[in-house]
């Protein structure tokens, strides 16, 4: 009986063997490498592309950045001379000039009157 | 908005007897500075009001009247006084366009210099670093060209 069994186990049916070329077929389907590359580590050859230009991508922008930044301007002195230089404005640069033009315009005229009338507006 | 318009209007209609008087064969000095310190007060409006698009072409009316010599001066204050408000509106682009148009009427080095440290306080305003400083180091250069 326990040799029946042993002979059963050593030559499965083949309706077994069937299935399993079928499952094989079906899988090798799924996952076909293009260009004959074989799938490494369980990720598809397409996807491993995609991947390796991803990483590039990457490292050039990261390259680019870096450039970029050593390249960043760091000049604190000029900033600062930049922030410093400043030209008074008055309210009305062209009001001032005539006031100052003109002794019957008050030199302290200001927005809040007529800047159009003689003398800023002063009765 | 209403009562922005009225001086609006009333800027405008006083800068119109104004222009009358700077097209004239006899052009008198009181009559420029009037035009100019009306068209100082438009814009100032302008800008308040948001109407950027129009401060450019109020400002290049300012330029045509020709000052020249010390008077560019005045010019100068002025542009610097139009961009500082525009720069508190982050109105950059509008700026930006102001700065060249006095660039590219304005003739002395004085005022050239002063113009081109405004373009590089509003490239700084902006954090384009690389700019401002090409913009300052336009402006030295100039100052050393000086005799």
């Amino acid at each position: 009986m326990l040799q029946a069994a042993a002979q059963v186990r050593r030559k499965p049916p083949e309706d077994l063997w069937r299935r399993i070329e079928v499952r094989l077929a079906a899988d090798s389907a799924g996952f076909a490498p293009p260009f004959g590359a074989p799938a490494l580590f369980g990720v598809p050859a397409v996807g491993r592309s995609l991947l390796a230009l991803a990483a590039t991508v990457l490292l050039a922008v990261g390259g680019w950045l870096a450039v970029r930044s050593s390249q960043e301007p760091t000049d604190p002195a000029a900033l600062a001379q930049l922030d410093a230089f400043e030209l008074t404005v008055t309210s009305n640069p062209f009001l001032q000039a005539e006031a100052e033009g003109n002794p019957f315009f008050a030199l302290e005229s200001g927005p809040g009157e007529n800047p159009f009338r003689p003398g800023g507006g002063r009765p | 908005m209403r009562r922005a318009l009225l001086w609006l209007s009333v800027a405008a209609w006083l800068a119109g007897g104004a222009s009358a008087a700077v097209q004239s064969p006899a052009p008198n000095e009181e009559a420029r500075l009037r035009f100019a310190a009306a068209q100082h007060e438009i814009i100032t409006i302008l800008v308040r009001e948001g109407q950027y698009d129009r401060v450019v072409e109020e400002f290049q009316k300012i330029l045509a009247l020709g000052f020249a010599g010390p008077q560019e001066e005045l010019v100068v204050r002025e542009t610097w006084a139009i961009v500082k408000g525009l720069m508190e509106q982050h109105a950059y682009d509008t700026a930006h366009r102001v700065v060249e148009s006095a660039l590219q009427t304005l003739k002395s080095d004085d005022s050239h210099f002063a113009l081109l440290m405004l373009r590089g306080k509003l490239f700084k305003e902006q954090g384009r670093l690389r700019e401002a400083l090409e913009a300052y180091r336009q402006a030295q250069r100039l100052q050393q060209q000086r005799p």
